[in-house]
């Protein structure tokens, strides 16, 4: 062998042989197992094991938590790897992190400490510590043990029992002692056989564990909600403690919101810069009404919303006048500004609190974790209106689908009133098309008229307000052309760009190409190439409800002119679907020397629960036959 | 294309800072800021009316390059300072909200704490200027969020800045700096080489751009595509060059385009050396490091010859790699030889790279050019193979009129026997060294012979063979037999590559143990767990390891198959395929095709109309490429392609009994132009309906007056892809 080739080959044993660590035939039967039921994925969790222990801190005089994980890691497949993080923010520190190998030993493995990007948040203080994992052999397994301290009871709100790996066996044990009571409250831990005991240890401590076994990962599909809305878990709310704390206990929604204007109270908004500002907006105003109008529509034109999460400013708004001036702030932030802006111009405007449709808590939970989102609430005239300043281009009649229907802990000087923000139809936004075709050569020619209005219009002006003004044309076009190629545009006319008194309109001339085809005497048209939910099948694996964006309507009227050669011979058959969530009419007519197309898709509701799938599914298979199907027109 | 470009840009300048700490210190800050809003402030502009209708307007843009030693530090520091300073005018909402935040990550970087030495350091200013001229300097103390995850552990930054204040029609003036003193491990300090682009996302009022180098550092710099020279600054400051350039229209993204043979651009690298040293890895450099003193603006060709000879004689300082030593049969042809010695280079670097190759893509290794060209150089001179060294440039980036500094020279080894010639640019395992690199076909070059050597052994002019479209050829073959009743089409799916083009399918469809069984079966057994001498215990373990990687390759496989096939055929509902097989793996000279077969049912291209059948007949092409009228009536750039190519398509459907079909005449067409080509024909043949189609793309360049030809057989390709046959019930 040659000295190069012998070369070659010891490097090659090398890469293989300084990883080779214990397996057991039971190990690597285990893993196949896994692999058999998570083909997905090339590392489990073996085991958790949670251990929570609540202290007293003397120097600070508050309960905070003691957290330790030990997660037993296994490979599913050789040379796996894995990531394997815990998050933590100002509140808590990582105090231990290490990590063994099956023969116990400690393992050099730096961990790396990194700050997390959430999508859609400018700044948050949520970092994470991360360890890879390198698994040489299948069935090898590695434990990483955490330690997490959270400061203050306050803080530690919750514990999923669900994890980004499959888990064969997992036990979480609450150490409560005698001097403190907590009340743990359950989602969805029975649909996971999650079980719930109950002792008492050497020292009196009350233990609370909550141990499962086979938990499947969490699930990843799109649009199904908040975590909050599937993954099992329990929300721990303190009951009471026996030792004095520099603040009190969340206890009570009553001590949620004294927490909370605690905090509003401790601003000081500069009224000078307020109020020069306000008399400069509302000083070409006539009434009230269009004070209020002019404020609320001020702070949409000139606030940007700037997600920003640090510390107790994940809670605390920033000052009025700093958000007035720097041009920016949170949905706190904004809405604090709107509520001394109104104030200032004589409104009895009030801050709020309120979990957005993310989350399926409400407010009987006295509990951080049960709200995520401030807006303003205005009393005037005797009603109740609910602003949003963060909500661009949403005029003040339209409340946004995600806000709609919540609980709202409005501000009631040192008390607050828990109201329920109205619910509003579909047709608020209603996205209207009017076309009428007719035939030259083998292209449909004709006008193509779209009318936005509610959400709709304020998504299609969002999406605008995001791209370079010489982009608008291009994006408009797209609207008509549904990324198709077939379809070209001229006349391109628009109504006013982020007026919100009336629906956005837009029109255009349209000539389709290849949606008439000619098989001798006999025409063939496509009527519908847009096809709203055409393939939108759910797939069988899904475990989420599926939760859509806002209750709507689209409406559509197309009239196909006749040739006046032709005569029609097939017009494809009605459709008429009318579920409790949503409404599908689609019905073709000849009137005279024109085929009318008319089509209605409703969504009355945001959520299409997971039994109900089914019958989603049958009614895209019936959708799909009914854009399959096809006008024919007959030479006379 | 385009945005692997201005990744290059952004990388250097802008965010570059994104990948270090970034820290201010005071003092230096102040230099800085002196240095842009006071000494070298930006002048007043006046924006052209042209540029009015834009998003934004980048008023004025600099950007600096300086590079020293830096003794007082250490023996082996270089310090490199790059600086970006911009001027923007805000004409949008768009253009605000993409100026109103900076997002900077750190990394875990650990010389941060000793600022003086430190590493990295990064330095930054920004101010507003509102319409009535009243400027704001913004204080970073009060805006900047610097989070440094857990002290005292091994930790990235992350910093925040939210511009306050600023609104539509604002001039925000910024820069960011940043300064690097590298501690080098070889006697020469390499730096990045770099490009800026002179057009951008915004149309640019005026712009600069400044190098510098002090003593022991060589700079290299060239303006392409029309951008202005750079020039020296004046005789005073030794050393400084700069160009300056006005008004340039911002840049339009379109299909086909190359802005490195297009946009203006300027190139430039940065090397410090106290001597050139002949070592490893950086003495291939050195017969380029001649003058201190003078800009390098391209490359002689004495320093290119006495480069090749460098290469053609090897110096064993020069690469770290030993020579294989193979033993050949006397009486074997020259073809024979050529084949060994290339496929046992090739396996020596397998073998010395490991098995990672197959698994892990991200960590693939191979000899680099220079290394794979001495290796190939001396192997070829030993046994007398007819040869020679070809230096030559990636025609997708520069022209070899261009070519100014190492960087950017291609080395190849050209090999003739028996009346072929073969260019050989890589010894990858996949790669076939019968077929040239596509970024290499066609191009000039310079030549110089191994063996035989000529007599004034000089370097020669030379044109690499141009590969022909036909030699770049894509048949795909598809069976259909229609399901009437389920309203689901079988369809058997085939498929050749030969060219160019298919080595992306082969690395994600050729696995470990189908290469070894090629590899085997066509040349000689590879060194292997299973042919090892590893202990049986070890061995085992070892096979069951390989064993289950091979599976999970074959999983990953699977779902590149079915993502593949969704995106030809445009299908919408899962997708599930049998009969998967690697005909031929199409790395074997013999034989240079690349075809598997597979076959897959789906949905989507029949319905019921009426009581007849529709079937998407053009869909079975596979995706065509189309354009919007915008992009057809707008075309602004010339045209270029990677390689010229074809693609063939066969398409047999059988007609269900009790059925005729209709439609058929819509599949004959015929569009010929200069630069390419559509056929399709169809017919009946017993009771099947046969579409034979042929797309052609002849150049790889095209002026933008041919466009017109372009859209014509490739419009004529995408309607025909629309049309549909029908299939009538016989009465």
């Amino acid at each position: 062998m040659s000295y190069v080739i012998k070369v070659g080959f010891v490097l090659f044993v090398l890469s293989f042989s300084c990883h080779i660590m214990a397996v057991t035939v039971d190990d690597v039967k285990l893993a196949n197992e896994l692999k058999t039921k998570y083909p997905k994925f090339d590392v489990a969790l073996n085991s958790v094991n949670k251990k929570v222990e609540f202290l007293f801190d003397e120097s600070q005089k508050q309960v905070c938590v003691l957290e330790t994980s030990e997660l037993e890691y296994i490979a599913l497949n050789s040379n796996a790897q894995y990531n394997c993080i815990t998050t933590y923010d100002s509140f808590c520190e990582i105090e231990k992190v290490k990590v063994y190998n099956e023969k116990k030993s400690g393992l050099q493995i730096t961990p790396l400490y990194s700050s997390y990007h959430l999508n859609g948040i400018f700044y948050s203080d949520e970092k994470y510590c991360a360890v890879k994992l390198q698994f040489s052999q299948k069935g090898e397994k590695l434990r990483v043990v955490f330690q997490k301290k959270v400061f203050d009871l306050k803080y530690y709100f919750k514990t999923n029992f669900q994890n980004d790996l499959p888990c064969v066996k997992s036990d979480v044990k609450y150490i409560i002692p005698q001097w403190l009571s907590l009340n743990f409250i359950p989602f969805y831990l029975d649909t996971f056989n999650i079980k719930m005991t109950s002792s008492t240890d050497k020292n009196g401590s009350q233990v609370i564990t909550f141990s499962g076994n086979d938990l499947a990962n969490w699930p990843d599909n799109a649009n199904s909600g908040g975590p909050s809305f599937y993954i099992p878990h329990v929300l721990i709310v303190p009951i009471s403690s026996s030792k004095i704390t520099k603040e009190p206990l969340i206890t009570s929604t009553d001590g949620l919101f004294n927490w909370y204007n605690k905090l509003n109270k401790e601003l000081e908004p500069d009224m000078g810069i307020i109020n020069a500002q306000v008399n400069e907006i509302i000083k070409p105003c006539k009434s009230d009404d269009e004070k209020i109008n002019a404020i609320f529509n001020w702070v949409h034109d000139n606030i940007r919303y700037l997600a920003y999460e640090q510390g107790i400013l994940g809670f605390k708004s920033d000052e009025a006048h700093n958000v007035l001036t720097k041009k920016y702030g949170d949905c706190k932030g904004m809405a604090n500004l709107l509520v001394v802006m109104l104030n200032s111009a004589g409104f009895d405007a009030r801050m709020s609190w309120l979990g957005t449709n993310y989350l399926c808590y409400d407010y009987s939970i006295p509990s951080l974790c049960v709200d995520n989102h401030c807006i303003t609430t205005l009393y005037y005239n005797g009603k109740i209106v609910f602003l949003d300043a963060t909500e661009k281009y949403l005029p003040r009649e339209n409340i946004a689908e995600r806000i709609q229907g919540r609980q709202i802990m409005v501000k009631d000087g040192d008390n607050y009133k828990i109201e329920v923000i109205p619910v509003q139809l579909p047709n608020k936004n209603l996205c209207a098309q009017n076309a009428s075709y007719q035939l030259e050569g083998t292209n449909l020619k004709g006008t193509v008229k779209y009318s936005f209005a509610g959400e709709a219009r304020s998504s299609l002006f969002n999406h605008l307000a995001s791209l370079k003004v010489d982009d608008h044309k291009n994006e408009f076009e797209d609207i008509f052309r549904n990324s198709d190629n077939n379809i070209s545009i001229s006349d391109l006319k628009h109504g006013e760009l982020y007026k919100l008194e009336t629906p956005f309109e837009l029109s255009a001339t349209t000539s389709v190409a290849n949606k008439v085809t000619s098989f001798e005497n006999e025409l063939y048209i496509t009527f519908d190439w847009q096809q709203l939910l055409k393939s939108s099948i759910i797939k069988n694996d899904r475990t989420t409800d599926l939760h859509l964006d806002m209750k709507s309507v689209d409406k559509k009227t197309v009239s196909f002119k006749i040739p006046v050669n032709y005569k029609v011979t097939h017009i494809p058959d009605s459709i008429a679907i009318d579920e409790p969530e949503y409404l599908i009419l689609g019905k073709l007519k000849q009137t005279g020397n024109n085929i009318q197309y008319q089509f209605e898709l409703t969504f009355k509701s945001t959520i299409i629960t997971h039994d109900r799938f089914e019958q989603w599914n049958n009614t895209i298979k019936k959708l799909t036959e009914f854009y399959n199907d096809q006008i024919i027109l007959v030479l006379k | 294309m385009y945005n692997a470009m201005n990744q290059k840009i952004i990388t250097l300048f802008l965010f570059s800072v994104i990948s270090i700490s970034f820290i201010f210190a005071d003092r230096e800050n102040d230099e800085f800021k002196k240095q842009f809003w006071v000494t070298e402030a930006f002048k007043e502009v006046q924006i052209p009316e042209k540029f009015l209708s834009s998003s934004c307007v980048i008023l004025n843009r600099s950007y600096d390059y300086a590079i020293r030693p830096m003794f007082s530090l250490g023996p082996n520091r270089v310090e490199v300072v790059t600086s970006f300073h911009m001027r923007i005018k805000l004409l949008d909402k768009a253009g605000v909200d993409e100026y109103t935040t900076f997002s900077i990550d750190g990394d875990m970087e650990k010389g941060v704490t000793n600022r003086k030495r430190g590493t990295d350091l990064v330095f930054a200013g920004f101010k507003i200027i509102k319409n009535d001229g009243i400027e704001t300097e913004i204080n970073l103390d009060e805006i900047l969020v610097t989070d440094e995850a857990q002290k005292g552990k091994a930790k990235a930054t992350l910093n925040k800045i939210s511009i306050p204040n600023l609104v539509v029609g604002d001039v925000l003036d910024y820069y960011i700096v940043r300064r690097n003193r590298t501690m080098y491990q070889y006697v020469t300090f390499i730096g990045d080489a770099n490009t800026v682009f002179l057009e951008g996302e915004y149309p640019i009022v005026e712009q600069s751009l400044t190098i510098s180098s002090k003593r022991y550092c060589y700079l290299s710099c060239r303006s392409m595509n029309g951008a202005p020279d750079i020039k020296p600054l004046s005789k005073k400051q030794e050393g400084v060059y700069r160009l300056v350039d006005y008004n340039r229209d911002a840049s339009k993204d379109e299909k086909w385009v190359n802005h490195y043979l297009e946009s203006p651009f300027v190139r430039f690298q940065g090397i410090f050396s106290i001597k050139p040293y002949a070592n490893y890895p950086t003495g291939f450099y050195r017969r380029f490091l001649t003058s201190t003193e003078d800009l390098r603006t391209a490359i002689s060709m004495e320093e290119l010859t006495r480069y090749a000879k460098d290469i053609s004689t090897w110096k064993k300082q020069l690469i770290s790699y030993p020579i294989p030593n193979i033993k050949l049969v006397k009486t074997a042809t020259a073809k024979e030889k050529v084949d060994r010695i290339l496929m046992e280079c090739k396996r020596q670097s397998l073998s010395m790279f490991s098995e990672n190759y197959f698994y892990s893509p991200d960590k693939r290794q191979s000899w680099n050019q220079d290394e794979m060209a001495v290796i190939l150089s001396k192997v070829l001179i030993k046994h007398k193979i007819k040869s020679s060294l070809i230096f030559t440039t990636n025609r997708n980036f520069l022209k070899l009129d261009d070519l100014f500094m190492k960087e950017d020279i291609a080395v190849l080894v050209k090999i003739e026997c028996d009346g072929q010639v073969f260019y050989i640019s890589d010894l990858d395992a996949l790669t076939n060294y019968a077929e040239i690199d596509p970024r290499y076909s066609g191009n000039k070059g310079y030549e110089l012979d191994l063996y035989p050597k000529s007599k004034q052994n000089v370097l020669r002019s030379v044109t690499i063979l141009q590969v022909k479209p036909e030699e770049n050829k894509l048949i795909s073959s598809l069976k259909v037999e229609l399901g009437i009743d389920s309203l689901k089409s079988k369809i058997e799916y085939n498929k050749k590559m030969i060219g160019a083009g298919k080595l992306a399918e082969q690395y994600s469809l050729i696995g470990r143990n189908d290469f070894y069984k090629e590899f085997s079966t066509n040349f000689a057994k590879l060194i292997s767990i299973e042919s090892s001498s590893l202990k049986s215990s070890i061995k085992e373990k070892k096979t069951i390891q390989i064993s289950d990687l091979e599976k999970g390759f074959s999983e990953d496989r699977s779902e590149f198959i079915k993502k593949n096939l969704k995106e030809e055929f445009n299908i919408t509902n899962d997708l599930n395929f049998e009969n998967f097989k690697i005909n031929n793996s199409g790395i074997y000279p013999i034989n240079a095709i690349f075809e598997y077969s597979l076959s897959f049912s789906t949905e989507q291209f029949i319905r019921k109309v009426g009581s007849n059948y529709i079937l998407d007949a053009g869909k079975l092409l596979g995706t065509q490429v189309s354009f919007s009228d915008t992009e057809k009536n707008n075309r602004t750039h010339n045209i270029y392609f990677t390689y010229p190519r074809t693609f063939e398509n066969i398409i047999e459907i059988l007609i269900p009994n009790g059925y005729r079909v209709k439609g058929i005449e819509a599949f004959n067409v015929n569009q010929q132009t200069e630069v390419g080509r559509f056929t399709s024909t169809a017919k009946i043949d017993g009771n099947s309906v046969v579409i034979s189609t042929i797309k052609t793309y002849n150049q790889t360049y095209s002026p933008k007056e041919q466009f017109n030809q372009y859209i014509s057989f490739v419009d004529c390709a995408f309607n025909l892809s629309q049309k549909y046959l029908l299939f009538e019930k016989i009465k």
